[in-house]
């Protein structure tokens, strides 16, 4: 009886879901789109940008340098200024985002084996960049030096060895693309299951279906259900665009990271039934819903690590089933994180899924009385 | 000629008087013009942070000596690190895996032994490229560890620099290398396009939907006083709202504002103008305000997010995606944002991208209006 009543109920609303051709395009054409979007703009990195050099050195050593610039990839081109004023206002202009000061004596003192210096101009108006840049420069010049004391044979006393594990090239494709996993699937649940309620409300046929003989706990279920299917059929979907159209190698185990989806989608869906018992029409909904995923894209390690917010903000992005769930993808996709610490992330999720549901289904009995 | 104009001047301000209550009534609108920009700015400031002020790491010293003794004094003595020590390296191999650490300092057992003979003695650093900007800022902060150390040992041994090159980096206008100093201006340009475009759509595709738009344009009031009149209460909004985030800048983040407030204001109008026409035109093609916000997403919000340029560089973006952001709005706005409020009133970065909004909010305005009037027909 109670399979009939829920099976009913869970095809109901995937049909709600899907029979406005329009509502279908906005269900799939924008998750493609910031798929790609996100695969080729969203990057940290920094290539491609001219770099200003002022050279003041008659040297040999000042050009050789420089030529070490116009191969690093990293670099576009070079731009030469005569002055240290045409080169500020470059700067100020952002046609560069670095100037490279070489004094006059550069390759005097380098040549006498003294201490040269090199002064790096940079633009803080984008400060992650310019720490960048100033770190691939600094690694260039570095090198230079290094290079032209083997020459005069002089033993460097200790040297670092730079290795990074997981992702060896620092590959950011590889890092971003793969929490779309997450971000998409959560975007569309929170809408799918965020609006059915709210239209219902809107349209006066929630009243009907608690005066059904369907039980509070019923009509959650039958909410969840449709988000949930569409919600691991998206994850799904994307997951073989991550791995076979990026060329993204799952290292981990494909069970363990569907275990953690599902039980992330249903603490998202927790939230959308919560969000959706508050509110009354579809445009209250849609801001209820605004006003929740915001946080949850952005307090959650996303766009950058939990670690560098504030410790009071800490707290708020553990109650956030993002940052857990990013945690796992993070790991069963590079790191080839271990069942028992991505279990660690799970059970909070589990627990978000059971206060947001009950929450939800106690405030939709409330609305009955 | 003056009766003419005065029944115009007459129907504006009805039509701006009417929209105003519009606006003021609507409780969507008040989280669309406050709750929501308050929450941006707050995330931007306090949530999305580049500065990884504290890294946690793991130094693995196999065998102590008073060298790697000096070694991690060095690490330790640096605002940087947060370091935990150990014998193997195994004791660390769970938590970076875990995410618990950002990065392990190896010193092996002949560390001190190679520097006693003379040999390159090696430090390994292992950095966790599953966060690349992370990774690149660990190995970044242990080499400036390593080269103050060496610089140390040199002044020990009573030996110069031995030819070795001297960086000196000076990073203008936000010397202290905030990332809060440029993603807040950032964030303000997101609000700003997110109340113009988000919020006239919902408000005029909601006009459309329910059909008191063909009610309004059958009376006497024209294009483009009915233009003039859903524009003007959403401009002051706006205008209200950046209020709020300059003082919410300034006082609250303490980014220093180092140019004049007239061109931050001057700037902030024409890019807001920009945003509305992009919010009117929007709203006359989707007509109802569930694509209507669907549309304001991608044609305003993403675009503004992605190319804008002060979260993601776009000298970085594959050929096409560059261009593309030549005609994104965002994107020269924010570059003002950041020149007016870090480095000052630069004309040479103002006035150019002043005279592209300009332009952008003129060709809007005219392919609203004339698809309004077919819209009638």
């Amino acid at each position: 009886m109670i399979w009939t009543r829920l099976s009913a109920l869970i095809l109901k609303e995937l049909l709600a879901a899907f029979r406005d051709p329009k509502a279908r395009i906005a269900l799939i054409v924008p998750p493609l789109l910031q798929l790609f979007l996100f695969a080729y703009a969203a990057t940290l990195e920094v290539s491609n940008v001219p770099v200003g050099v002022l050279n003041q050195d008659w040297g040999m050593a000042s050009e050789q340098l420089i030529s070490r610039f116009e191969r690093a990839s990293a670099f576009s081109e070079i731009r030469r200024y005569r002055s240290l004023d045409a080169a500020q206002a470059a700067i100020d202009r952002q046609d560069v985002m670095v100037v490279v000061h070489i004094g006059q004596d550069f390759s005097r003192r380098l040549a006498a084996a003294e201490q040269p210096t090199v002064e790096l101009l940079l633009d803080g108006r984008k400060s992650n960049s310019a720490q960048l840049v100033n770190g691939y420069i600094g690694a260039i010049i570095s090198q230079f030096g290094l290079d032209y004391r083997l020459g005069a044979d002089v033993r460097q006393a200790s040297e670092i060895v730079d290795r990074t594990w997981y992702n060896p090239n620092r590959d950011y494709r590889a890092a971003m693309v793969p929490i779309l996993i997450a971000t998409l699937p959560m975007t569309m649940v929170l809408m799918i299951v965020g609006m059915s309620v709210a239209r219902e409300r809107e349209l006066g046929t929630f009243e009907q279906l608690l005066v059904s003989p369907l039980q509070p706990l019923e009509i959650v279920i039958g909410k969840a259900v449709p988000g949930l299917i569409v919600g691991l059929a998206q994850a799904v979907v994307i997951s073989l665009l991550v791995t076979q159209l990026f060329g993204i190698r799952l290292s981990g185990s494909a069970p363990v990271l569907f275990l953690g989806l599902t039980v992330f989608l249903i603490a998202v869906i927790g939230v959308a039934l919560f969000v959706s018992s508050l509110v009354s029409n579809q445009q209250q909904a849609m801001m209820g819903i605004m006003v929740v995923m915001m946080p949850a894209m952005m307090l959650s390690g996303f766009s950058s690590p939990v670690q560098n917010m504030p410790s009071w903000l800490q707290p708020v992005a553990q109650i956030n089933p993002l940052t857990h769930i990013l945690v796992i993808i993070r790991g069963v996709f590079l790191r080839d994180m271990p069942f028992w610490l991505v279990a660690e992330r799970i059970w909070p999720m589990a627990a978000i899924a059971v206060v947001t549901i009950s929450l939800a289904a106690w405030m939709f009995r409330r609305k009955v009385q | 000629m003056s009766a003419i104009e005065d029944g115009r001047w007459r129907r504006i301000r009805a039509l701006i008087h009417k929209e105003t209550l519009q606006v003021v009534r609507d409780p969507s609108s008040f989280v669309v013009a406050f709750v929501l920009p308050a929450l941006l700015l707050f995330m931007f400031g306090f949530g999305i942070s580049f500065d990884a002020t504290r890294v946690k790491v793991g130094l693995v010293i196999e065998e102590p000596t008073p060298e790697t003794a000096w070694f991690l004094a060095s690490l330790s003595n640096t605002p940087f690190f947060d370091v935990r020590q150990a014998a193997d390296r195994r004791a660390f191999v769970d938590d970076l895996s875990a995410g618990r650490l950002e990065g392990v300092i190896v010193l092996s057992g002949d560390f001190a032994e190679r520097l006693a003979r003379g040999d390159t003695a090696g430090i390994q650093v292992i950095t966790d490229g599953s966060d690349p900007n992370t990774a690149g800022l660990v190995s970044g902060y242990v080499q400036g560890a390593w080269q103050s150390w060496q610089a140390q040992r040199a002044l020990g041994d009573g030996s110069d620099g031995n030819g070795q090159i001297a960086i000196d980096s000076r990073f203008w206008f936000n010397p202290e290398l905030e990332s809060r100093r440029f993603l807040v201006p950032g964030s303000i340009s997101l609000i700003e396009m997110m109340i113009g475009a988000l919020l006239t759509a919902l408000v005029v595709s909601r006009e459309w939907e329910r059909g008191t738009i063909e009610a309004l344009l059958a009376t006497p009031v024209g294009i483009l006083e009915f233009i003039i009149g859903k524009l003007v209460p959403n401009f002051v909004l706006g205008m209200c709202a950046m209020g709020v985030c300059v003082l919410a800048a300034l006082f609250v983040f303490h980014i220093p504002l180092r140019g004049s407030i007239f061109s931050l204001l001057g700037f902030t109008a024409m890019f807001l103008s920009v945003a509305l026409s992009l919010g009117l035109l929007i709203s006359t093609v989707a007509r109802t305000q569930f694509l209507a916000s669907q549309m304001a997403m991608l044609v305003a919000f993403l675009p503004g997010l992605y190319f804008s340029g002060f979260l993601f560089e776009i000298a970085s973006m594959p050929l096409p995606l560059r261009a593309f952001s030549a005609i994104v709005p965002s994107k020269y706005y924010v570059q003002g944002l950041q020149t007016i409020f870090l480095a000052g009133d630069i004309w040479a970065v103002l006035l150019p991208s002043a005279a592209v909004l300009g332009t952008m909010s003129v060709i809007l305005f005219a392919l609203t209006a004339r698809n309004t009037r077919q819209r009638l027909d």
